[in-house]
Parts: structure tokens; C-alpha cells; sequence
């Protein structure tokens, strides 16, 4: 994890307060009725409140803590999926409810998510190019690494998206594929690889200034989640993957 | 009845005939009242002035017969839905803006009029499209002037193609070379955006909106900073504004295409998701508090957000092309599960001129 320097340390202290205030006010809002965005939106950006909380909590050394907001982001990741009026836009969700599953322990969800994530592959179909072809390949493909059934057309998908995409970009996608394709073909070596693509990706992605993005790689960390609970021992040393966490999920999994 | 700018001493009344305006003192004004009204409108004026000034005109009839070059009702009639001016001989200048019965706005021309002389009023320059080749679906065509440091001609709408209605503002520049060199960083080349972010900071603050981001508006080179382009206040409603500002090299209308981004977890530009993201990633750098990050990010989930585009056009042939009709409900750009852009303000640089008197 990257040492923050005192005043990120209070940035990162104010923000924290902030996050935790703005969801429970935003939480009880809803419950009087006085939010206006659509379910599937605002419970996507309480998501992302609950992640960040999770991340902060890994700083402080809380992998509890951790674990308990991850599984929030979890559950409203799945209710805005749940509520999305367009199938393919909400392939993310359901990505990212894998992701944070796994940061959770969680592995009901994950499963449930992942076979959600397959039945929209099976009903809706996508191509390459489709506004939202990036999220549903890769939901696709990660949804068939976590179930053991990577199918073809998924990667065959992600490879066509990820080819388009510039720069750090194209390290995402080639960090999912890379990992499924490893996990189909029980190749330790892709699975490593995908996860160093991802950790590539994060390093490129990131803002140096950026307190939250410093302490850890959402995706990154979940991805080497899911390879250890695939029963791989991919040799990964990333100041963005907090280890803590990774050996405290990997055997919540038996995937 | 809306009023947005009102001369400091002005007094405006709704009768049963219509309204009443008293137009007070203007000493930054260039010699007359010119209202700018919708043809289906009937103004009449008084002129209300002091006695050495009336001594002063009524010498100066005497002399001249032709004193007051106003248009009469007549005048008005035989255009119906055109823009007419009242012209009167008062060192006063006001715009009223209508929309059927109601006065949408009524506000003091200063700051494109100081930088008018006396011949640019004899031959203003209008935009060679007219309201009906703009191609915005309205009820109601809305013509009226919009003052900024270049001058323009306005039309304003609404896109109603969309599944949610757009308020649409359609500007022609007459001058791109002025327009070009006051908000290009590099006004050989507009790639980079500079000028639509500056011209947006620029229209916030005309509204009387308050800059929230980038704070103290564009410098050189912020062009490529993360997130909206800029962000308002308007103190008066409470109302965040979110702007996202393009410019444009080809005849591209407002559509899907100009938001998508090569993220991979990325929803397009300008969408609730994609705002909530900026504003978090521009407090975790720092550059937004997160008083002000928690205050936008509530007036986003309870409705007290817009979502504006300023779309700023420079081809050598004006298409008059708003917003595009969308395919689906995936590439609707109203549709709030995609993006859900309330507003829209076109700026056409080489709209064809044509040049039309006065008199």
C-alpha cells in the first residue's frame, strides 16, 4: 500500500466522514421518498459510496470492516442490476457486484450474479460494437471464470472490444481475458498475467494525487481473489493488492 | 411571468391588455430602446424622460422631423413571428423575449451593445438560418439575442424527438474570427476543446450562475482536466449545473456518439453515474471539497441537477442540426439510464451571414 503523506492522510480522513454521511442521509432520502434518479442509478452510486468505504477500511488496517462494506457495495450493486431498465447497460453492475462479491467473501452472491450475468448473455444478444458491448463481454467472461464455463463467444467478444480501446484501456480487457482463459484452460500463467494487466492498468489509470486509488485496485485484488479460490497461487506482489484481505477471502471460496 | 434581468429602475406589470415595462435610467446604453419582440406581439411605449431632456428633443424635432425612428404597428402586423424592433430615442437598450401570453425574459443588452457603434446598429447582422431551418420539433420558436463577447443570433426550443423533451438553444456567431480568439487557447486550432469550456463558464456567469468548477474558471491547458467541464450554481434555485462542453470540426449533431468514452467501466459523459464518479474522483485528488462534493451529489439523487451540454459546431457550412433522433432507448441521450441531458446550447461558428437594415 502506498505510504500517504500527512495532509492525503487528512484528505483521506475527511473523505471517509463524508462518504459514510452522504449514504446514510442519501439512504434515508430514499426511504421518505424525495430521491429522484432512478433506483438502478442512485443504488449504483450508493454502491460506490460502500466500495470506497471498504477501501478506506483496508487502509486502516480493518479487513472486518473491509469486508462488511464490500458486501454492501455488493448488495446495491445487485438491486441496481435488478432495477436496470436496459438489459446490457446492466452488465457493469453485475461486474461489478462479482468484483466486490469477492472483496465480500461473499459467495452465494457471486454465484448468483455470475449465473445472472450468463442468462443475459443467453437472452440478449450483443455485438462488438454496441454502446455497451465493453461491460457485457467482460461481465460475461468474468461471470463464466467465476462458474467454470468460459464460453467462446465471450472471449472471442472481449478480444474484439479490447483491440479497439487505447492505451491503459486495453489493459482492462486483456486482464479479464487473460484470467478467464487461464481459469478455462487451467493455465497458472494466464491467470497471473491478467492480473498483472490489471494492476498495469490501475498504475496507468490512476491519478498520482489520488488518495483512494493509491491504497488499492478494486479489480486487481478480485481478480487474484478468484484465482486463489480456483486453487491457484498466482505470485503477485502489488502495493495495490492488500494481501490481508486476499488470504482472509480465498478460503471463504469453494468455487 | 419570468423575468431575468430587469433594468435596476424598471417596472414591470402584467395588465389586462398585456404588460406594462418602465424602463429606468440606462447610462451605459447607445442612444435608443430597441425591443425585441415576437411578430404576434403588441408593444406600444411611452418615453418617460427628464424636462431638460425633453427641452433638448423638442429643439432638436424642430430641426429634424425625424426624430424617433420607431416602427409602427403596422410595421409589426405585416410580420407576424419575425423579430421586430422598437426603436425609440432614448440612450436605452432592452430585450423582452416572449413565448405566446408570457414574457419569458426581459433583460438589458450592455454587454453586446458596448461593443456595437452606431453603424453596426444600422446594419446588424443576422444569422442566414431562420427558426424554421433550425431543426428542433417546438410549439413555439423563440427568437431573441443572447449578449456574450461575440454577438449571436438565438433561436431557442424544444427537441422533443427524444424520450424526454430537451430545452434546445440554437446560437449563430457573426463574427468567428472575434469568437475564435476570445475563447480558443490556440485559435488555430480548436481541438482542444478550450473554446467550448470557455464559452460555457461564460454563459453560466451570464445566467448569474455561480462557478463551482474549475474554480476561478479555465486556464491554459485545463482542458484536459477529468470530469465535467464546468459546474454552476444557481443560487437563486438551489440548482447544481453540470456542463459538458464539445466542439466539433464535422456537421455532427448532439447524439450518443459525442459522449462514449474508452473506459471499460465507463458510462457515457455527462450521465448520473458518470457525474458521480467525476465529483468523487475530483474530491479523492483534492481539487472539490467534500462539503461541495456531498452538496452536488445530493442535488443530483433529489432532482436539483441539470444536465447541460454546450455544443460548439465549426464547419463551413451551417447544417442547422440540433440534436439526433435516436435509434433506440440505448442511444437516447434523455433517456436517464443513459445519460439524461436536460439542456442543450448549440454554437454554430459559420453560420451564413446576412445582412439586414434596420430601417
Amino acid at each position: 500500500m502506498t505510504e500517504l503523506n500527512p495532509e492525503q492522510e487528512k484528505r483521506l480522513k475527511r473523505i471517509q466522514q463524508s462518504r459514510r454521511k452522504n449514504a446514510e442521509e442519501l439512504e434515508d432520502l430514499h426511504q421518505q421518498g424525495e430521491i429522484e434518479t432512478t433506483d438502478s442509478s442512485f443504488f449504483s452510486g450508493l454502491a460506490g459510496d460502500y466500495q470506497d468505504l471498504g477501501v478506506f477500511a483496508i487502509y486502516h488496517g480493518d479487513i472486518g470492516a473491509a469486508q462488511t462494506s464490500f458486501n454492501e457495495a455488493m448488495s446495491y450493486y445487485q438491486r441496481s442490476s435488478d432495477k436496470d431498465s436496459i438489459p446490457l447497460h446492466s452488465a457493469r453492475q453485475r461486474m461489478q457486484g462479482m468484483y466486490t462479491a469477492l472483496l465480500a467473501g461473499e459467495e452465494a452472491t457471486l454465484s448468483n450474479l455470475a449465473e445472472s450475468m450468463r442468462a443475459l448473455a443467453a437472452e440478449e444478444d450483443c455485438d462488438p460494437t454496441d454502446q455497451w458491448a465493453d461491460r457485457y463481454f467482460l461481465g460475461w467472461c468474468l461471470a463464466g471464470a467465476v462458474l467454470d464455463a468460459v464460453d467462446d463467444a465471450a472471449l472471442a467478444g472481449l478480444e474484439t472490444v479490447s483491440d479497439e480501446k487505447p492505451g491503459a484501456h486495453a489493459h482492462y480487457g486483456q486482464a479479464v481475458l487473460s484470467t478467464a482463459r487461464g481459469i478455462r484452460d487451467d493455465e497458472p500463467a494466464a491467470i497471473q498475467s491478467g492480473i498483472e494487466s490489471m494492476v498495469t492498468f490501475h498504475e496507468q489509470d490512476m491519478d498520482a494525487d489520488n488518495v483512494v486509488k493509491q491504497i488499492m485496485s478494486v479489480e486487481a485484488t478480485a481478480l487474484t481473489i478468484l484465482g486463489r479460490a480456483k486453487g491457484y497461487s498466482p505470485a503477485i506482489s502489488s502495493e495495490f493488492i492488500p494481501m490481508d484481505l486476499v488470504e482472509a477471502n480465498a478460503a471463504s471460496f469453494h468455487l | 411571468m419570468y423575468i431575468d434581468h430587469v433594468l435596476a429602475t424598471a417596472v414591470v406589470a402584467e395588465t389586462s391588455e398585456g404588460y406594462d415595462v418602465v424602463i429606468g435610467e440606462n447610462p451605459n446604453g447607445d442612444g435608443h430602446i430597441a425591443l425585441y419582440i415576437l411578430g404576434s406581439t403588441i408593444i406600444g411605449a411611452t418615453s418617460v424622460e427628464t424636462v431638460e431632456d425633453t427641452i433638448e428633443r423638442e429643439k432638436q424635432e424642430d430641426t429634424d422631423q425625424d426624430g424617433s425612428d420607431k416602427i409602427g404597428e403596422d410595421d409589426i402586423d405585416e410580420a407576424p413571428g419575425q423579430e421586430q424592433r422598437w426603436r425609440l430615442s432614448e440612450r436605452q437598450k432592452l430585450w423582452i423575449r416572449t413565448i405566446g401570453d408570457f414574457v419569458l425574459n426581459l433583460y438589458k443588452a450592455s454587454n453586446i451593445y458596448d461593443q456595437y457603434s452606431d453603424d453596426d446598429d444600422e446594419n446588424d447582422s443576422q444569422c442566414g438560418l431562420n427558426a424554421t431551418g433550425i431543426d428542433m420539433v417546438v410549439d413555439k420558436q423563440v427568437t431573441g439575442r443572447f449578449s456574450a463577447s461575440s454577438t449571436y443570433t438565438l433561436f431557442g426550443g424544444e427537441y422533443q424527438k427524444t424520450k424526454n423533451n430537451v430545452a434546445t438553444d440554437y446560437y449563430c456567431v457573426h463574427d468567428r474570427s472575434t469568437f475564435v480568439q476570445t475563447y480558443a487557447d490556440d485559435p488555430t486550432d480548436l481541438t482542444d476543446g478550450s473554446a467550448g469550456e470557455r464559452v460555457s463558464v461564460e454563459l453560466m456567469e451570464e445566467r448569474g450562475y455561480e462557478i463551482v468548477w474549475p474554480e476561478g474558471g479555465f486556464d491554459e491547458g485545463d482542458a484536459s482536466e477529468i470530469g465535467p467541464d464546468v459546474i454552476a450554481y444557481d443560487e437563486n434555485t438551489g440548482e447544481y449545473v453540470v456542463v459538458e462542453a464539445k466542439t466539433t470540426g464535422s456537421t455532427d449533431a448532439v447524439g450518443i456518439s459525442l459522449f462514449r468514452t474508452d473506459a471499460y467501466d465507463g458510462d457515457p459523459q455527462l450521465s448520473e453515474e458518470w457525474i458521480r464518479n467525476s465529483i468523487r474522483r475530483l474530491e479523492e485528488r483534492g481539487r472539490l471539497d467534500s462539503v461541495t462534493a456531498g452538496n452536488i451529489r445530493r442535488s443530483l439523487e433529489t432532482g436539483s441537477l441539470q444536465q447541460k451540454v454546450v455544443f460548439v459546431r465549426d464547419v463551413d457550412s451551417a447544417t442547422g442540426r440540433t440534436l439526433t433522433s435516436p435509434r433506440s432507448e440505448s442511444t437516447d441521450i434523455t433517456n436517464e439510464t443513459v445519460i439524461g441531458v436536460d439542456s442543450v446550447t448549440i454554437t454554430e461558428l459559420q453560420a451564413e451571414d446576412e445582412d439586414v437594415n434596420d430601417d
